[in-house]
């Protein structure tokens, strides 16, 4: 079994770079066999990273400790299900995971365009056969994933406890679907640049990949704040530690993408802009990929860390030179037809939009590199903390809520002044409003009355687009309101996926502001009995226990939570020791509401009973999530168009426009 | 039996990758529309697009009545000459395959077996 998951791996880096070499032949001889016999490779090397990954399975399910890997992330007690989470918890079996999913993407991406954009296709298949042949060759010469052991021990080294968690189970495959789907739109990028098809086909064809991708890095990144959030037991969820901003970076570019890819589709310009975008975004995952991977700035997030930091700055640098470099060529074709007119209209809502997103993610990518930088020039290693982060970034997202709700509503062109206070008039009152309403309440952070305010004039924007077009859907079809609003959801799903998109960020937002402004965290050491207040809770200490099987010791503390004098719930924070390897974890245990969540975590607790509790009180905390959820919806809405009403639409405005020409 | 295994997994990869290059009918599977065909539906269906979104849109008030004369025109004229186009392109028979030429007079490109035009610099098959 092993011999077959090696040769596996060999045979997909010859296939990968076959699957290069005869798509470009191909394309540049106009030889069509070729390019369909670099089709079959790019799916044979999917096949083949199939069968290793089944290999490795099987070797980690059946705890097979020859394999240096299973011997060092498995053992006999670690539950199954871990097992399999095993697979990404390791630098080799990670590495096998990306390259299964890269191929998958590869080989689905093939399959759907079998009939159609067959001049791109080439070109899209050497460039995600080529990240393809870099990650299997680091598996073949780097860091082989199924490395023999001389002497098996009887017992594996075991999973590290931090990554034994439900939520760690699914936020690495979401963050790596994200990361990996950018390949495919990139790769059409590339097509486009190298055939000189540089009208709007690519991003046409490539746009489902690119929410796909967007929104996997978006889900990743929520689900890893998650993970932060009940695990790492500090009452936060997000510290701009390197490897959350690994993979916040290409997404901020990827969404700054999205919105200005909408001016090139309907105005012809940023047609630079938007390539640059891209490559870009496909730049930052492999840089995320090679911070996380490289050991070169230290992360709690990160647990496979080696020596292969100068293999992906190589590569990454082969990118950037290679698809800028066909950009320069491309240059004279990719001059705008339209100039923009006014800076009082949307393509200027869109354009700041994009500069403050880029804004965000260039901040955001220079306190990520500094203590390298500065290790570099001055040869101290200096780290900027959150504080710059925050202090930096924080304008700039309020700035960006606030163009949430200009961008929808303001005029193409050029905005009239009657424009203006048509659409405004309204959501600045409401905004104002809730921002005053902010104040009395007792608000003084300005940040969190910005936030009100911005959120609320967003969301009155949201409901206005959806009222007014619904009846202006009202005069023109002669619907009723319920079915003008629902089919003017389904006649331009994009548009309004994309406002719902918006109303889960604004929550987000809201979640974000709150909780990291208002957040109340207190120390408290008690006796059995003894009761302790923070915020409008009282907790009661009331009794401690040990458990113990034969993969981990616990040491459970039971808390009564009373509010206003009644019991509410009981919470049970824990403290684990982990048997292999010997390492203490925290179980948070919390209460969790639409107004705050009470979180509490175990500090330690002693032979007499007397034990120490951390405990937060995180206002709306509750509607990060929410909004991830809302997130979700919006996105299904936009990515999914239904085909049929489009078509009917497009047969409508055919017939009219003929009947006019007759 | 792990040698079997891998020598039938090696000759399947390599059956799988050079079964196109052996094939004969790749030229005659039509599945490649031709490329000015492609370019004028895009175009159509990009101006019907930009026609409903301005409707919808000055409806709204988020565009002028100038602006929306102007645009519509526009798009009606784009509209217009990709329908002419297309209906060219479809009353235009298509050669037959067994006479039409392989490769382009011109630059010598190879034509695909739907392609009517060279795909690289436009002339007619002959």
């Amino acid at each position: 079994m092993i011999a077959i998951g090696n040769l596996a791996l060999y045979l997909a880096l010859a296939t990968s770079l076959y699957a290069v070499a005869a798509s470009l032949h191909g394309a540049l001889a106009r030889r069509r066999e070729f390019v369909a016999s670099g089709e079959h490779a790019a799916y044979a090397t999917w096949g083949l990273i199939c069968i290793s990954s089944i290999v490795m399975l099987h070797a980690l399910l059946t705890n097979d400790f020859s394999i240096k890997y299973v011997a060092a992330y498995t053992s006999t007690t670690l539950p199954a299900r871990f097992r399999v989470t095993a697979l990404w918890g390791g630098m080799e079996g990670s590495l096998l995971f990306w390259a299964l999913i890269l191929t998958t993407f590869t080989s689905l991406a093939l399959f759907q365009n079998r009939h159609r954009n067959r001049e791109l296709m080439p070109y899209v298949t050497a460039t995600a056969a080529t990240v393809a042949a870099f990650f299997v060759s680091l598996l073949v010469f780097m860091t082989p994933p199924f490395a023999l052991l001389s002497f098996p021990p009887a017992e594996g080294t075991d999973l590290n406890p931090l990554l034994q968690n439900y939520w760690m189970q699914i936020h690495p495959p979401a963050l790596y679907l994200g990361y990996v789907s950018w390949t495919i739109p990139f790769g059409f990028a590339i097509g486009a640049l190298a055939t000189g098809r540089l009208d709007d086909l690519w991003i046409r064809t490539s746009r489902r990949w690119c929410l796909m991708a967007w929104f996997f890095l978006g889900l990743g990144n929520l689900l890893g704040a998650r993970w932060a959030y009940e695990v790492l037991g500090w009452g936060g969820y997000w510290a701009w530690d390197p490897v959350e901003n690994a993979a916040f970076m290409p997404w901020l570019t990827g969404t700054a993408y999205l919105h200005s890819v909408m001016i090139q589709e309907r105005k012809d310009m940023l047609k630079v802009w938007n390539m640059t975008l891209i490559i870009l975004t496909f730049a930052l995952t492999i840089f995320g990929t090679f911070l996380t991977r490289s050991g070169v700035i230290s992360s709690v997030h990160s647990f496979t860390q080696s020596g292969l930091g100068p293999y992906f700055l190589t590569f990454l640098a082969f990118a950037l030179i290679v698809s800028f470099g066909l950009m320069a060529l491309r240059l004279r074709e990719l001059r705008p037809r339209h100039q923009l007119d006014s800076l009082l209209s949307r393509e200027s809502a869109f354009l700041f939009n994009n500069l403050l997103l880029v804004g965000i993610a260039f901040a955001t990518l220079w306190g990520t590199i500094f203590p390298v930088l500065s290790e570099w020039v001055r040869g101290v290693k200096i780290t900027v903390g959150p504080p710059f982060f925050n202090r930096v970034n924080a304008p700039l997202a309020v700035a960006l809520l606030l163009l949430m709700g200009v961008g929808p509503v303001i005029a193409w062109r050029r905005a009239t002044f009657r424009n203006l206070v048509d659409n405004f008039l309204g959501p600045a009152a409401l905004g104002l409003a809730a921002g005053g309403v902010g104040f009395a309440c007792g608000m003084r952070s300005l940040s969190a009355i910005l936030v009100v305010s911005f959120s609320a004039f967003v969301l009155y924007t949201v409901a206005a687009e959806f009222h007014s077009g619904a009846r202006a859907r009202v005069a023109m079809v002669g619907d009723s309101y319920g079915a003008a609003l629902l089919g003017l959801i389904r006649k331009n799903q994009r548009r309004y996926g994309g406002y719902v998109i918006h109303v889960g960020v604004v929550f987000m937002f809201l979640g974000v502001t709150m909780s990291s402004v208002y957040r109340v965290e207190e120390l408290h050491t008690v006796k059995k009995g003894e009761r302790f207040t923070i915020g409008r809770y009282t907790l009661e200490y009331q009794d401690s226990a040990n458990e113990e099987d034969p993969h981990m010791a616990q040491l459970i503390a039971t808390l009564a939570v009373y509010e206003d004098g009644e019991q509410i719930t009981t919470l049970r924070p824990e403290k684990r020791f982990y048997k292999r390897p010997e390492q203490p974890a925290t179980e948070v245990d919390m209460r969790s509401t639409m107004r705050d969540d009470l979180y509490v975590v175990l500090g330690s607790l002693d032979n007499q009973g007397v034990a120490t509790f951390q405990t937060y009180v995180n206002p709306l905390v509750w509607w990060l999530w929410f909004g991830g959820v809302v997130l979700v919806l919006g996105t299904g809405i936009a990515a999914f168009p239904s085909r049929t009403a489009t078509l009917r639409e497009r047969a409508r405005e055919t017939s009219a426009i003929q009947r006019q020409r007759a | 039996m792990t040698g079997l295994i891998a020598a039938a997994l090696i000759a399947l990869v390599a059956v799988i990758i050079a079964a196109p290059l052996w094939r004969t009918d790749l030229d005659q599977a039509a599945v490649e529309p031709s490329v000015s065909d492609e370019l004028w539906k895009h175009e159509k269906a990009v101006a019907l697009l930009a026609i409903t979104e301005a409707d919808f849109d000055r409806a709204t008030g988020k565009l002028s009545d100038d602006d929306y004369t102007v645009l519509r025109e526009d798009y009606e004229d784009r509209a217009l000459r990709a329908i002419d186009e297309l209906e060219k392109l479809d009353a235009s028979p298509a050669p037959p395959a067994e006479v039409s030429a392989r490769f382009c007079g011109n630059c010598g490109t190879r034509f695909g077996s739907a392609d009517r035009y060279c795909s690289s610099c436009g002339t007619p098959r002959g």
